[in-house]
C-alpha cells in the first residue's frame, strides 16, 4: 500500500514542482545559450536584459527552493488535517505508510530541487567553469580526508548521511508542526506556523550550544595534541551530531504518528 | 441475521462535552438502518468512530467480529458530508484511486453511472459544480462491494431531484447482504427505505427498532413518531 500512496504523492507534486524545477532549468538553459546577448552584446540591451534575467533567475531560484517545501507541507497538511483526511484515514492503510509515503515523496522532491539548483548554476557557469566547480568539492573532502587521516570515499558517504539525515530532520520537522497546529480548534495554520518559529528558535539556540561545545573541545584537543586525537574528536563530534539528529526524527515522526493516530481531530 | 457491528459502553468526550455517552448496540448485516436525530445529538461522532476518524474516550466496536484496525476498514465504505477528493483530480484519476486502494471496487460500474450522468473521465473536479461532485463521491462509495456503507447525511442541502436520484442509486447499488448505515435529520425522506432506525439523542440511543414494528406498535410513521420523540 506504500507504493500506491506514494504514487499518487508523486502524481500531485509532478504537476506542480515538475513545472517548477523544469522551468528553473529551462530559464538557466536559456541563460546559457543566450550567454553572447546577456553578456557580450551592445552594452545598453546587454545591460536591461542581463537584470531582467538576473531579476527572473533569482525568483525563480529561490522560489522553487521554498515553493518545494511549502507545497509538500501544506499537501500533508490537506491530505492529513483538513476534508480531505476523511478519504486518507478511511483508507485500508496504516498511519506509519501515510507518513513514510508522504516523507519519502517529499524527501525524493527535496533532492530533485537541489539536483536542479545545481545544474542552474552551472548551466550559468558555463562548461568552461564546470571543471573549476568540481575540484571544489575534490579540494574540499581531500582535506577533510588529508586532516583527519581517513580515505575520501568515507567523508563523503559520512556527509550524504549527514545531509540525508539532516533532509529528514527539516521534514519531519514540518510535519511535527503540522501536527501539533492540528490540535488547535481553529487557526490551525497559524498555530503551526507559530509552532515552527518556536521550534527553529529552539533547535539554532541548541546547535549554537553544541557549536561552541565541540569548538571547545576541539581547540582544547589541538593543543599539542597528535592529529589523531583531532580525527577521534571530530569523529567523536559527527556521531553526536549524528545521534541527536536521529533522536530528533524519532521524536517528530513518533508524535506526528501519536497524534494521526490517537488524537485525530478532523473538522 | 449476522452480527456486522456491535458496540459496547461506547462514550466519546470533546474537552468537557460528550458527543457519546455510553452507546450500546448491535447492526445486523442486510438491513438499511436509519440513524436519526437532531443536529449535535451524536451520529456524526459514532460514524467517524465507525470510520476510525476519532477515537472512543472508553467503550468498544466490533466490526465483523473485529476490533476496529486496517482490515476494518476495507469492510465499511463511508460517504462523509463533506467533498473529500482533492480537486486537482480528474474523475479518471479517482476511479484509479478507489480501485487501487480498494480491492472490492467495481470500476465498470462506476463508469456506467458515471456514463448516465454524462460525467467524463477526464472532467477535473475543481470545476464541476457542488451537485456533481456529490453525486461523483457517491458513485465511487456505492460502487464498492462492502459489508457496510455508512452514509453521513447523504440528501441534506440537496434539491429534490437530486434526492431521488441519490436514493435510487444507494438502493440500486448495494449488496442485499451488506448493511446501510444511514444518518439523517430528514426522515420522511428514507423513512420508506429504512428496514430499522435508530434514535440518537444527546449522545445516548433512545430508541432501536425495526421500522413495520415501530409503526405498529405506534400506529404512527417514522417520522411522527421522531418528531414526538424529538419534540423540542
Amino acid at each position: 500500500m506504500l507504493g500506491k500512496l506514494l504514487k499518487y504523492d508523486w502524481k500531485y507534486s509532478w504537476r506542480l514542482l515538475g513545472l517548477l524545477n523544469g522551468a528553473l532549468l529551462v530559464f538557466s538553459l536559456l541563460g546559457q545559450l543566450g550567454s553572447p546577448v546577456l553578456w557580450h552584446g551592445s552594452r545598453m540591451l546587454s545591460g536591461i536584459l542581463t537584470v531582467l534575467y538576473a531579476f527572473i533567475y533569482v525568483l525563480l531560484f529561490s522560489g522553487s527552493l521554498i515553493a518545494t517545501q511549502i507545497i509538500l507541507v501544506v499537501r500533508y497538511y490537506r491530505n492529513f488535517y483538513t476534508d480531505e483526511g476523511y478519504l486518507l484515514h478511511t483508507l485500508p492503510v496504516t498511519t506509519s505508510e501515510k507518513i513514510w509515503a508522504k516523507f519519502i515523496n517529499h524527501l525524493i522532491w527535496t533532492f530533485i530541487n537541489i539536483l536542479c539548483l545545481m545544474f542552474s548554476v552551472l548551466c550559468l557557469l558555463g562548461p568552461a567553469q564546470w571543471e573549476n566547480f568540481f575540484s571544489l568539492f575534490s579540494q574540499f573532502f581531500s582535506s577533510i580526508s588529508l586532516g583527519l587521516n581517513v580515505p575520501v570515499p568515507v567523508v563523503v558517504l559520512a556527509a550524504l548521511a549527514a545531509m540525508l539525515l539532516s533532509l529528514a530532520f527539516m521534514i519531519y520537522s514540518l510535519y511535527f508542526c503540522v501536527s501539533i497546529g492540528s490540535l488547535f480548534p481553529s487557526h490551525r495554520v497559524l498555530a503551526s506556523i507559530i509552532t515552527y518559529v518556536l521550534l527553529y528558535c529552539v533547535i539554532q539556540l541548541g546547535a549554537f550550544i553544541y557549536l561552541i561545545g565541540t569548538v571547545t573541545t576541539i581547540d582544547r584537543r589541538m593543543h599539542g595534541i597528535q592529529p589523531a586525537s583531532v580525527a577521534v574528536t571530530v569523529g567523536l563530534v559527527y556521531t553526536g551530531a549524528m545521534l541527536l539528529l536521529l533522536a530528533g526524527n524519532a521524536a517528530f515522526y513518533g508524535f506526528s504518528y501519536f497524534i494521526a493516530h490517537k488524537k485525530l481531530n478532523l473538522d | 441475521m449476522n452480527q456486522l457491528v456491535t458496540c459496547k459502553n461506547l462514550t466519546k468526550r470533546y474537552g468537557s462535552k460528550l458527543a457519546l455517552d455510553n452507546v450500546s448496540l448491535s447492526l445486523e448485516s442486510g438491513k438499511i438502518i436509519g440513524l436519526l436525530g437532531p443536529n449535535g445529538s451524536g451520529k456524526t461522532t459514532l460514524i467517524k468512530i465507525l470510520n476510525q476518524l476519532t477515537s472512543p474516550t472508553s467503550g468498544e466496536v466490533l466490526v465483523a467480529g473485529n476490533p476496529l484496525c486496517v482490515q476494518t476498514k476495507s469492510l465499511i465504505s463511508y460517504l462523509p458530508d463533506r467533498m473529500y477528493l482533492g480537486n486537482w483530480m480528474q474523475v479518471s484519476d479517482a476511479i484509479n484511486f478507489f480501485s487501487d486502494f480498494y480491492t472490492d471496487f467495481d470500476r465498470s460500474r462506476a463508469q456506467d453511472m458515471l456514463a448516465k450522468l454524462n460525467i467524463r473521465l477526464s472532467d477535473t473536479i475543481r470545476a464541476m459544480s457542488k451537485g456533481t461532485k456529490e453525486k461523483l463521491q457517491l458513485i465511487l462509495v456505492m460502487s464498492r462491494r462492502a459489508a457496510l456503507y455508512c452514509l453521513d447525511e447523504p440528501i441534506a442541502g440537496v434539491d429534490p431531484a437530486a434526492r431521488d436520484y441519490i436514493l435510487s442509486t444507494i438502493l440500486n447499488n448495494y449488496d442485499p447482504d451488506a448493511s446501510i448505515l444511514i444518518s439523517t435529520h430528514l426522515i420522511s425522506d428514507v423513512e420508506n427505505i429504512l428496514d430499522e432506525v435508530i434514535f440518537i439523542r444527546n449522545g445516548s440511543v433512545v430508541l432501536q427498532s425495526a421500522v413495520d414494528d415501530l409503526r405498529i406498535q405506534k400506529g404512527k410513521s417514522v417520522d411522527h413518531v421522531f418528531r414526538e420523540v424529538f419534540k423540542c
